[in-house]
């Protein structure tokens, strides 16, 4: 009678059980939780980024919309 | 920091060589970084202008004869720099030819600006000239004397060919291969120690042309100084122009004149004549290329064009919109075979390639998600790809970006949806059960990566451009400060206007990270989200809601809207035994109030039904009606509750559980349709 059995893994959820599935995970097999929120890491968004280690440092680097290339150490 | 500028014509590409960063973007040179340096620069060092200009001689050891002279620019803190020949360099400068004398065997350079015999590089990279000779009548040259690049006035050659031809020849530090700067690029990969670029990408501009005139014009920042030798096509016109100099960033000049109608305002494409060309840089030296003749056409024969370039497994991955090719080689990519993929391989772009680990390589494009883990790549998310399809705003498949989370162990693509122009939804891979699902997100996320904290915690992170914040994954809610006691969920104080909430408990403040400035806050009761501009202790300024809070009212800040909903369920319409009766949650309790809502939705219908109760019914602890469903206090529920579903008479079921309520845990550990009782109740009892 069940639609979902959530200590299933095999079960995908999307086509078989679920019509829509939306901000949750699955922790421990079928188990659901909400999805890990964020945390903030720095003031300066990007649509381009990238991790970058030198000289025993750890730097993010960003490319902000207009074009603005920063870098931010870890 | 900031390092720079980037034109943003097309998204940068980014790629990793250690120790140092580079970004491609098709308009300026590739940049790079050393994490040292205070700003970005052209990667590559422009060799001298000219030779080296005649030496004063006087008495001394350089053997009689004629020696051909050069000199380079050397980088000697780039890799290998320390070693006498190696680190990043120019090209050799013309050469002169110096017939040496007796009495004449000591030859001094003067080295300054322009007029000088060595001309100092204005590259800032640069720290060393390095000259070079040959022996009488030979032609290999050796490294007769090195000069620093600054506050030096002169150079002296003084050595025998004894002596010199027993130093570094240029020949055996591999300077066969030339030192070019690298192509104008707009994808960029590392493999193996060679650096791999293409430069196909559509640059779309506005211009004006003028009827019979070579001339074409256009606003600030259109045009790279490096698209000489480009053709230039008018949308709607016949012909392409070869663009034959550009002499800014505003005006370029056509090989020949425009025969097209005078167009203020024109929109126009500019494209490579290469398309299909992929160049490598010299192994471990990606500021060194050799543009003639250290290249291929890739995807050429398969009728597509570059979108990507990766490495995986060792060979360069180059991608198009529906095919991929691999470039197959033992240790040099001039001996390469170019093999073909099996399979539909394309992607949307270069962003949309996930590596989840050293040998597994997923990407989104047209034709759906696909996988490759050591052999050939597999169709993965057929049981989804109707749902993305559906939302897909196709106009916008250049945002995609997709990123690997390694805690949560799923590989996500951000994307537009609808109409929209903000990447907020999720299309999410469970590599662990191998589940899809769709995420939305609040925030627009811009692009993301994985990061390694200074703890060695390995992180993903992504971006919201929109907002201008940059955030971890981890933590509770989307961005809300963990000094919030309320983890974002906030009760209305009096006072409030559509565009200045005020609440009952302090807030956070201290701009952003520290604060509430640049997340989302949504009001359940108006079913609306808007973004926080600032706040104080009180007050939340905002976009505009539709109408004012009123206090008691609930505002969450960054929640994450939980949305679950269970595929139609047959009824069999009148069949007793089939009717659903309840839904049954199975629950871990929450410490702190949070809530989740169940709805019901019968034959298809897109709105809740209003389930109808017996007055004065009690439920489940924890259970509340809603108009349109019920709500669940998981905190005082007791893990178990059983829900009323009305037991009417349906052809398919369907629920649905929602949840924005920030605060608290959410674990859901079953669900599902309860029934067995054979006459109906009206209420479900």
């Amino acid at each position: 009678m069940r639609q979902w059995q959530g200590q299933r893994g095999d079960v995908p959820v999307l086509g078989d059980h679920f019509l829509k599935a939306q901000n949750i995970t699955f922790r421990v097999d079928g188990q659901i939780s909400r999805r890990p929120g964020l945390t903030y890491l720095t003031g300066h968004g990007s649509v381009a980024m990238r991790s970058f280690g030198a000289k025993g440092l750890s730097f993010l680097v960003l490319v902000e919309t207009d074009g603005t290339v920063r870098g931010v150490e870890l | 920091m900031t390092l720079g500028t980037l034109n943003m014509n097309t998204t940068p590409n980014i790629a990793v060589l250690q120790p140092r960063v580079y970004f491609a973007n098709d308009f300026n040179r590739i940049q790079v970084w050393d994490g040292i340096a205070s700003s970005i620069a052209d990667a590559g060092i422009d060799r001298p202008a000219a030779a080296p200009g005649t030496p004063s001689e006087s008495s001394g050891n350089v053997t009689e004869g004629t020696h051909l002279i050069g000199y380079y620019y050397r980088d000697s803190a780039s890799p290998a720099g320390d070693g006498e020949g190696y680190g990043y360099r120019s090209n050799l400068s013309d050469t002169l030819s110096l017939a040496v004398s007796a009495g004449g065997q000591k030859l001094t350079f003067s080295v300054g600006t322009t007029g000088s015999d060595i001309v100092r590089s204005t590259d800032p990279k640069v720290d060393t000239i390095v000259l070079v000779m040959t022996a009488v009548g030979g032609t290999e040259f050796f490294i007769a004397a090195e000069v620093a690049n600054s506050g030096v006035a002169s150079v002296e050659i003084n050595v025998s060919d004894a002596v010199l031809i027993v130093g570094t020849s240029l020949v055996s530090v591999g300077d066969a291969f030339s030192h070019d700067k690298p192509p104008l690029a707009a994808q960029l990969a590392m493999c193996r120690g060679y650096a791999f670029a293409s430069v196909y990408h559509d640059a779309r501009v506005t211009i004006g042309v003028t009827n019979g005139s070579t001339t074409v014009t256009a606003g600030a920042g259109t045009f790279s100084t490096a698209w000489a030798g480009r053709l230039l096509t008018v949308d709607g016109g016949s012909k392409s122009y070869r663009i034959a100099s550009v002499a800014s960033a505003t005006s370029l000049t056509l090989a020949i004149a425009y025969a097209g109608s005078t167009n203020a305002t024109a929109s126009a494409v500019i494209q490579t004549t290469a398309p299909n060309r992929v160049y490598w840089s010299r192994r471990y030296y990606p500021e060194s290329w050799n543009i003639a003749t250290q290249a291929i056409d890739v995807l050429r024969d398969v009728d597509d064009r570059i979108v990507a370039i990766t490495e995986y497994l060792g060979d360069p991955w180059v991608m198009g919109r529906r095919t991929a090719q691999r470039v197959v080689f033992s240790n040099d990519p001039a001996r390469a075979d170019i093999v073909t993929v099996s399979g539909e391989n394309g992607v949307f772009n270069a962003r949309c390639v996930v590596k989840p680990d050293n040998d597994t390589m997923m990407a989104w494009g047209s034709n759906g998600v696909w996988s490759v883990a050591g052999g050939r790549p597999a169709h993965i998310s057929k049981p989804i790809d109707d749902a993305w399809r559906a939302i897909l705003n196709y106009d916008e498949v250049d945002r995609i970006h997709g990123w690997y989370d390694p805690e949560d162990q799923e590989v996500k693509w951000a994307f537009c949806a609808g109409t929209s122009t903000t990447p907020n939804r999720v299309l999410v891979f469970d590599t662990r059960g191998r589940r899809w699902r769709i995420d939305l997100y609040r925030i627009g996320l811009n692009s993301a990566t994985i990061i390694t904290e200074s703890t060695g915690r390995i992180r993903a992170a992504v971006s919201d451009a929109t907002n201008g914040m940059t955030y971890v994954a981890g933590g509770q809610t989307d961005g809300v400060p963990a000094s919030d006691a309320l983890q974002g969920r906030h009760v209305v104080g009096s006072g409030s206007t559509t565009t200045a909430t005020v609440v009952t408990a302090p807030l956070v403040t201290g701009g952003k990270g520290a604060g509430m400035n640049g997340l989302s806050i949504y009001s359940p009761d108006l079913d609306e989200t808007v973004y926080i501009s600032s706040n104080t202790s009180t007050t939340i300024t905002h976009g505009a809601f539709s109408a004012a809070l009123t206090p008691g009212q609930l505002v969450y800040i960054g929640s994450i809207p939980v949305d679950l909903q269970w595929a139609w369920w047959p009824g069999q319409d009148q069949s007793i035994e089939k009717i659903p009766e309840k839904v049954v949650l199975y629950m871990v309790p929450s410490t702190v109030d949070t809530r989740i809502e169940v709805r019901q939705h019968r034959d298809f219908g897109s709105s809740a039904v209003n389930i109808p109760v017996v007055v004065g019914r009690t439920f489940n602890r924890g259970v509340t009606r809603l108009p349109d469903g019920f709500a669940v206090d998981m905190s005082t529920s007791g893990g178990y509750v059983e829900i009323p579903t009305g037991a009417a008479p349906a052809k398919v079921f369907q629920i649905q559980l929602t949840c924005d309520d920030p605060t608290g845990e959410l674990t859901i550990l079953d669900a599902g349709f309860k029934s067995g009782d054979k006459a109906p109740g009206g209420d479900g009892e």
